[in-house]
């Protein structure tokens, strides 16, 4: 019994001990942005990496997000007769909530991962060690261009969502579901408005912060071997994704 | 030139440096040997302040290491090279970005002279039309080449090998040991290399010391290894 409520203290101790040591290593993180600024050339390469590489993924998401917007939400307002709202319905919610998570979640799952697997290889095959011994800060030369990147390059993905998203929901709307092109568009742009955008946009940022620091630290402390490597991607993912759904719950309350 | 008091370092609750005392002369190699998992990584880590003591200090040229902040660690370090056991090459960079790593950071030098200095560095470990290959496509014993031109691209004072013969063929274990021995005569550096292999250490020591149970038991001139009567050097010169 007693050894029972002991494994739960421990427990409870050791998950206190890892958010206290994950603050430091993030304050680490930001704190190096200022004082070790990272070369352009390196961020350029990540600008690449997370914006470039991950439009396919995010144009995807957000078109087909759009279209069954459209298709749902048509079915719940034709039987009310306010189909020319869907217009609404489409702009708020692509602009507040669904560009700005689900480009966050699918960015977690392409980036996040691959940053946690590049970097917890280079931890467990000593590379990290390496660049220590050569005098470079392994913090500045791998973790700050990747969040400097991720700070530019995800809302820019989210903004690029959002659109595609609500081109999707017009194109199902007016082009299938026949609904007056005039309504939709002069609806849309009557609720939705620049603080849904900037809303939008303060969250991508907030979930950019959350994916780049959680998967380098994973990446950064993985534990040797094979199975380091794969605990460590798969951790960022899961960790990465609460994080902004709980994050994005919170942000919803202050922002509105 | 390197002088240790009394190091200890515990790791995941393990004492595992239990009061280690070494000096390193300038200009010798100093081979440290024992078991697997007696800390003999973990003591070169110290010294080139990767890993900070529980206790003991480092001198490095008459300056304790381990009260230094960051920055001036990384002064210290750009007198260091380092081979890595299994080379610690980044794999996403080509030999070339590897050599000229330091050159990149530290200097300003422009791409073609780095490229010509690291054709240079490749020429001092026998290595050739290597130079825009990735590490996956180079054998072991190349990929420690590389690793050891890496190390020396901004012409250390001291070099730290760790097991760099390991995972080799006793030939190309062999080439590695005489290129540590060459180089070490032409930068005229100090060295100090680990390994529980004692052919290679037989060819690149001046000394070799004995670390067990977290401690040097004993260091003795490779001429004179027989008179030893530590239990651990014993079983390891009948091996
Ligand atoms: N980062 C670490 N965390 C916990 N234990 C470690 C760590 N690094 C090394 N150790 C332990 O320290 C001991 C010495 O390791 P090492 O110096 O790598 O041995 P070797 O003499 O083979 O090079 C081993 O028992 C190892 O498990
Ligand atoms: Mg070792």
């Amino acid at each position: 019994m007693i050894s029972f409520f002991q494994k739960i203290g421990e427990s409870i101790l050791d998950d206190i001990r890892s958010v206290g040591k994950f603050s430091l290593v993030a304050f680490n993180f930001l704190k190096k942005l200022y004082t070790a600024p990272p070369r352009f050339r390196i961020i350029l390469d990540q600008l690449y990496e997370i914006g470039y590489k991950s439009l396919p993924v995010v144009a995807i998401t957000g078109a087909f997000t759009g279209m069954v917007l459209a298709v749902q939400s048509y079915y719940q307002f034709h039987q009310i007769s306010m189909e020319t709202a869907i217009g609404i319905l489409i702009g708020l919610s692509m602009t507040n909530e669904l560009g700005p998570v689900l480009t966050a979640l699918m960015v977690a799952g392409r980036v996040g991962a691959s940053m946690a697997a590049q970097l917890g290889t280079m931890k467990v095959t000593e590379q990290i060690d390496a660049l220590n011994t050569l005098a470079v800060d392994p913090v500045s030369y791998l973790v700050a261009p990747r969040l400097i990147a991720g700070i530019f390059m995800i809302p820019i993905l989210t903004v690029f969502s959002i659109f595609i998203g609500i081109l999707g929901g017009y194109f199902i709307s007016v082009e299938l579901l026949q609904i007056n092109k005039t309504f939709f568009v002069n609806n849309m742009l009557d609720f939705t408005g620049v603080m849904d955008f900037l809303n939008g946009l303060t969250k991508s940022v907030v979930f950019a912060l959350i994916i780049i620091i959680i998967s380098c630290y994973k990446g950064i402390i993985a534990d040797d071997g094979a199975e380091g490597v794969g605990k460590a991607t798969t951790e960022a993912v899961v960790f990465s994704c609460i994080s902004i759904l709980i994050s994005d719950f919170f942000l919803s309350i202050i922002l509105t | 030139m390197i002088f240790i008091k009394n190091l200890k370092k515990s790791l995941g609750g393990k004492k595992v440096l239990d009061g280690v005392n070494l000096h390193v002369k300038k200009g010798e190699i100093l081979v440290i040997m024992g078991r697997s998992g007696e800390g003999k990584s973990v003591l070169l880590k110290l010294i080139i302040g990767l890993l900070a003591p529980d206790s003991g200090s480092i001198y490095i040229d008459g300056i304790d290491i381990t009260s230094l902040n960051e920055k001036e660690l990384n002064d210290v370090r750009k007198r260091f090279g380092m081979l890595f056991q299994s080379a610690a090459l980044f794999d996403y960079m080509t030999v070339l970005g590897n050599v000229g790593f330091s050159y990149v950071e530290h200097t300003n030098l422009r791409s073609c002279e780095i490229r010509n200095l690291v054709e240079e560095k490749l020429e001092m470990v026998d290595l050739k039309d290597v130079i825009d290959k990735k590490p996956n496509e180079l054998s072991g014993g190349m990929k420690k080449r590389v690793g050891l031109a890496r190390a020396i691209a901004m012409n250390p004072k001291i070099m730290l090998y760790d097991e760099p013969t390991t995972g080799l063929d006793p030939i190309t274990g062999k080439t590695i040991d005489e290129l540590i021995v060459r180089l070490k005569k032409k930068l005229s550096t100090t060295g100090v290399a680990v390994t529980h292999d004692l052919k290679s250490a037989f060819r690149i020591a001046d000394r070799i010391a004995f670390l067990d149970k977290g401690k040097i038991v004993g260091i003795y001139r490779p001429d004179k290894i027989n008179e030893a009567k530590e239990e651990i050097v014993r079983k390891f010169i009948s091996q």
